[in-house]
């Protein structure tokens, strides 16, 4: 249809492209049939037109077989095109305006042939015109985005003007608007300035002119809009730009910390409040005392200073007269200090210190170096671990405390006993988790043998002759506050801190009791996601450095996590980085320097209901063995065994229970597994858990279930196509716990996504516990395995598990028939290998 | 000039609706016809009428307001309000004042009548300036359909008091387009001989042009 119209000539409108013909003739094709008034070469003649909307003609004008402007619109129309799809919405970028203006420069005279109102001799500037289009094309409203240009000829006088000015695709001045911009951008810019005049009432005389040029400011004004009014207008999302040649001042709190203190870490408990004052610099230089006064006693908002004009803001002349700002106490300074910023008034400030204060910043916030080896370790410390001690000694000597918060593998509990050594400054009390305790002591056992260990749980609460480890429960602390309050720690150890993130529960209240040097928490779960679980924690370890948490909310929390405030995060990462260290396995630095496999054996003590259970078992089955000989004997030991590790995985699998039988509470090692699971899973591992009881793998399934962890089971039952299904789901991550009988794991099963194995109880052939964990390991694994062995303690698992250890050739060669060997014990041996030995 | 009629879709039934105008504007045309009328019921039943939604679409066109009014006494009845067109030199004088500040216009933009506007100028009606008429068979001036009318113009006026200007004859369309040209500043421009004198260069490639995406 555009072919209908050869030779056509083009102008465009407001909304609408014009065609027509230079010759006088009715242009075809489509549109709305009228007239046009254009200036030719021997002048204005209005001529027959068709005129098609914008949007319809982008399509229509490379179609045109028209005169030069049409080919001109035809590019123009392309290039509007080009713009909507880049997501323009309305600023240019410089290299798009050089070649619009280029394209500009090419107008032909037909293309731009309408002439200016009341004037038939000019016709409009190309540019301008061309944008209009472009706008048009790409659909844009006209853009209103109206900032004031403050300009002064004469600053000795004080007179300055405001220049309203829009910026749309160009920058333009009000005044220009008025000849040559779009009405809508015009109704647009008078709209904005009547709230203007609301609001700041100094701008009214802009609205009393025919056009809303400019206004002239007085002092008065000046000193508003340095403070107040700038704000109220930037609600209007109206800027106010000042010259160039006027400096700003910027201002900085400075925290003054005197001599440094004898004792840090009385200081930091509760010493002295420091001073802050302000500072105020120009270009970066520092004023000195007698300029702050000449600011200070400024009658005028524009002063002479250092052969320069400073603006002076409200703001600014009030730090000048009132230098002083209300002082902090120690750990809030230090908070400050750390985070380079502080609060006045509702605004974050910078903020910066010098003296002890600034070397002490310099040492946290340096990142830690290798301690060396503590004397009386048995273990060689990994560097990780030496940097984790060092950084460790360094916050606990300053009383400050701390989260060391690494993966579950990396060995915090072996770098918390080297602490303990380094300190050798008086009694540890460990506070974890009661499924932990026996692995805590197996571990001081094994890397600190010459160190006292005791338990304060149960029976067992003597806290008389106090020396190395006591280790109690949070349980214990919540009920029995009172005798572990009394005494003066060196250190106070939280294990899986995590327990105590609701800081207004018993046992948070009661830890907050506890006296000690130092306080450190240990967590494997990354706490620093959830902030206001972090903040509980490091509350307890460092009291007083995050604030209460309405303010810690308030200020860091909300900013962070809402992503309002981009810089916040970093603040408070700067804060947090002294006191929060976390290595992942997956670190660069730390990956290498782990073992593909670590075997660790995991002692938990049976409940009360598994302990009565299991010695009632050995007493009658003893007695029946007692009473028996040949096949009979040897089909009783093996009930008897079989009996004593069902009590140990859980009274519910050695009483047969229904499927509504409770779980929870019950058995020892099913506390250790969720403990192990929480972590594990809020690390995003996967692990594969081994039995040999169909039965103790279904009821953990219905455990898990209940506790919303997905898990699938895997036994010899289960037919092929399925199995691979399972393995399948594991490897893919959909299903991170797999439950596994021993017995099943046969060949053919590749399970490399696990980084953990859990062997719940123990098949005592320690040949096919290797088998099994190597699936985990062996092929394609590229991150180190766990293997963790669950053992009752006092019971015979742990007697074996002991025999293992201790004697692994002589119990290969005893026990590699498996629990047939058993079967050739005397009366005595086997009352020795089973009874239950319950801890001092 | 079928822009020259703007068409107003009926109130719906409003039971406890504020005060009838809210604008001094507004207010101004109700004066105008309640000092008209003498017949207080007339204006209290009218109150009502327009208060239930019984006025159908108000159609605004210069020099007349009209609309249907429903009544459950006998109608449908046709009733409009009537009032004169400024004159050519009351608009001049307006246009004027509306021009020389640049605020009268933002006011206008924002929906509001400077009161400067209508001063020496007989914009708003004052009292025997509105001329009501209806088919209906009273003979009240205003009737009750008319005064049904003038409650809900008041509504319509104070939400855009182009509706007024209008009435007396300008479309909002004209005014801004008249007050666009009485304050465009003579633009530059460039003179159509040096237009066609000049040689103008070749377009530039379109393939150089990549805007950035935003």
């Amino acid at each position: 249809m555009g072919s209908a119209s050869p030779g056509a000539a083009v102008v465009v409108e407001p909304g609408f492209v014009v065609f027509w013909h230079p010759d006088g003739t009715t242009p075809a094709g489509p549109g709305e049939a009228g007239t046009v008034e254009v200036v030719l070469r021997d002048g204005p003649r209005t001529v027959p037109a068709r005129r098609v909307p914008v949007t319809d003609a982008v399509e229509l004008l490379p179609g045109v077989s028209g005169d030069a402007s049409a080919g001109f619109w035809s590019v123009a129309a392309q290039a509007g095109t080009r713009l909507a799809e880049a997501g323009w919405t309305g600023p240019l970028a410089p290299e798009e305006e050089q070649w619009l203006r280029r394209l500009a420069d090419a107008m032909p005279p037909h293309a731009h042939a309408t002439p200016l109102p009341g004037d038939p001799a000019r016709l409009p500037e190309p540019f301008p015109v061309l944008l209009r289009f472009l706008r048009d094309v790409a659909g844009l409203a006209a853009a209103t985005r109206v900032s004031l240009r403050l300009e002064s000829e004469d600053l000795d006088g004080g007179r300055f003007r405001a220049v309203v000015q829009v910026h749309g695709d160009t920058l333009v001045d009000a005044e220009e608007l008025w000849r040559t911009g779009a009405e809508a951008v015009r109704h647009g810019l008078l709209l904005v300035l009547r709230r203007c005049a609301e609001v700041w009432p100094p701008l009214a005389p802009l609205l009393a002119a025919p056009v809303p040029a400019e206004v002239a400011l007085l002092d008065d004004d000046i000193r508003e809009l340095l403070g107040a009014a700038a704000a109220r207008l930037a609600e209007l999302g109206v800027a106010v730009h000042w010259p160039a040649e006027l400096a700003g001042l910027t201002a900085r709190a400075v925290v003054r910390p005197g001599a440094a203190p004898d004792d840090v870490p009385a200081f930091f408990g509760g010493g002295r409040a420091l001073e802050l004052d302000w500072q105020l610099a120009l270009g970066g230089a520092q004023l000195s005392a007698a300029e702050l006064d000449v600011l200070a006693e400024a009658q005028r908002p524009v002063v002479r200073l250092r052969d320069r004009w400073v603006l002076l803001d409200p703001a600014s002349a009030s730090r000048a007269r009132e230098r002083a700002l209300k002082p902090l106490a120690p750990v809030d300074a230090l908070a400050a200090v750390l985070a380079g910023t502080t609060e006045v008034d509702g605004a974050e400030v910078e903020l910066v210190t010098d003296g002890w204060l600034a070397t002490l910043r310099t040492r946290l916030a340096e990142l830690p170096g290798p301690a060396p080896q503590p004397a009386g370790l048995t273990a060689t410390l990994r560097d990780y671990q030496l940097r984790g001690l060092h950084w460790l000694d360094t916050v606990t000597s300053l009383g400050l405390g701390g989260c060391l918060a690494d993966d579950m593998g990396l060995g915090k509990t072996l770098t918390l006993i080297a602490l303990h050594l380094r300190r050798d400054a008086g009694p540890t009390l460990v506070v974890c988790p009661a499924s932990l305790l026996g692995t805590w002591e197996a571990e001081i056992h094994r890397f600190a043998p010459g160190v006292a260990v005791r338990r304060f749980h149960g029976g067992a609460r003597s806290l008389d002759d106090l020396a190395g480890f006591v280790l109690t429960t949070y349980g214990t602390l919540r009920a029995d506050p009172a005798p572990l309050a009394a005494v003066t720690w060196d250190l106070v150890v939280a294990d899986e801190a995590q327990h105590v993130k609701n800081h207004r529960s018993g046992t948070a209240k009661a830890l907050r009791t506890l006296r000690s040097a130092a306080r450190v928490a240990l967590t494997g779960t990354p706490v620093e996601n959830t902030l206001s679980e972090l903040w509980a924690i490091l509350d307890w370890t460092t009291p007083g450095l995050l604030g209460t948490l309405t303010e810690f909310r308030a200020r860091w929390a909300k900013p962070v996590e809402s992503g309002a405030d981009p810089a916040a995060a970093e603040r408070l990462s700067r804060l947090l980085r002294p006191f929060l260290l976390r290595r992942r396995k997956s670190d660069p630095g730390i990956a290498p320097e782990l073992p593909a496999k670590t075997e660790t054996d995991r002692p938990v003590a049976l409940t009360s209901e598994q302990a009565a259970l299991y010695e009632a078992a050995v007493r009658e089955l003893l007695a029946e063995v007692g009473a028996s000989d040949g096949m009979a004997r040897r089909g009783r030991i093996i009930k008897l065994l079989t009996a004593l590790k069902q009590i140990c995985n859980h009274p519910a699998h050695y009483l047969a229970e229904g499927d509504d039988a409770p779980l929870s509470c019950r058995s020892g090692k099913l506390e250790l597994l969720d403990e192990l699971l929480d972590t594990i899973l809020a690390e995003d591992g996967a692990v594969l858990v081994f039995t040999q009881y169909v039965v103790m793998a279904r009821l953990l399934q219905r455990h898990l279930a209940s506790r919303d962890i997905p898990s699938q089971f895997l036994h010899g039952g289960t037919p092929v196509p399925r199995r691979e299904e399972l393995v399948r789901r594991f490897q893919d991550g959909t299903v991170p716990v797999f439950l596994l009988s021993l017995k099943a794991a046969g060949t053919g099963l590749t399970l490399t996504r696990a980084d953990h194995v859990v062997h719940y109880d123990r098949w005592w052939n320690p040949a096919v516990e290797d088998q099994a964990t190597d699936r985990a390991y062996r092929i394609g694994q590229t991150r180190p395995v766990q293997v963790h062995r669950l053992v009752a303690e006092g019971t015979v698992e742990d007697r074996i598990a002991a025999l293992l250890r201790e004697k692994r050739a002589l119990a290969d060669a005893v026990l590699a028939g498996g629990e047939a060997a058993f079967t050739e014990l005397t009366d005595t041996e086997l009352a020795q290998l089973v009874q239950l030995r319950r801890p001092a | 000039m079928t822009d020259r009629v703007r068409g107003f879709p009926a109130f719906p039934a409003c039971e406890g609706r504020g005060p009838f105008a809210r604008t001094w504007w507004g207010r101004a045309w109700l004066r105008a016809m309640e000092d008209t009328a003498l017949d207080l019921r007339q204006l209290r039943r009218g109150r009502r009428y327009a208060v239930a939604g019984l006025v159908g679409p108000i159609t605004v066109s210069p020099g007349r307001i009209a609309a249907t009014v429903d009544a459950t006494d006998g109608g449908p009845f046709r009733t409009s309000v009537h009032l004169a067109e400024l004159s050519t030199a009351d608009w001049d004088l307006l246009l004027g004042r509306a021009a020389d500040r640049a605020g009268n216009l933002a006011a206008l933009l924002d929906r509001h009548l400077p009161p400067e506007l209508a001063d020496d100028v007989p914009l708003l009606p004052g009292i025997g300036d509105l001329d009501p008429e209806c088919d209906c068979p009273g003979f009240e001036l205003p009737c009750r359909h008319a005064a049904a009318l003038s409650f809900q113009v008041s509504w319509l006026l104070d939400a855009d008091p182009f509706v007024l200007l209008l009435a007396r004859g300008r479309t909002e369309r004209e005014v801004l387009d008249e007050l666009g040209q009485r304050t465009t500043r003579p633009a530059d421009g460039i003179l159509a001989a040096d237009a066609y004198a000049r040689v103008v260069p070749p377009l530039p490639e379109l393939a150089e042009f990549n805007p950035v995406p935003r």
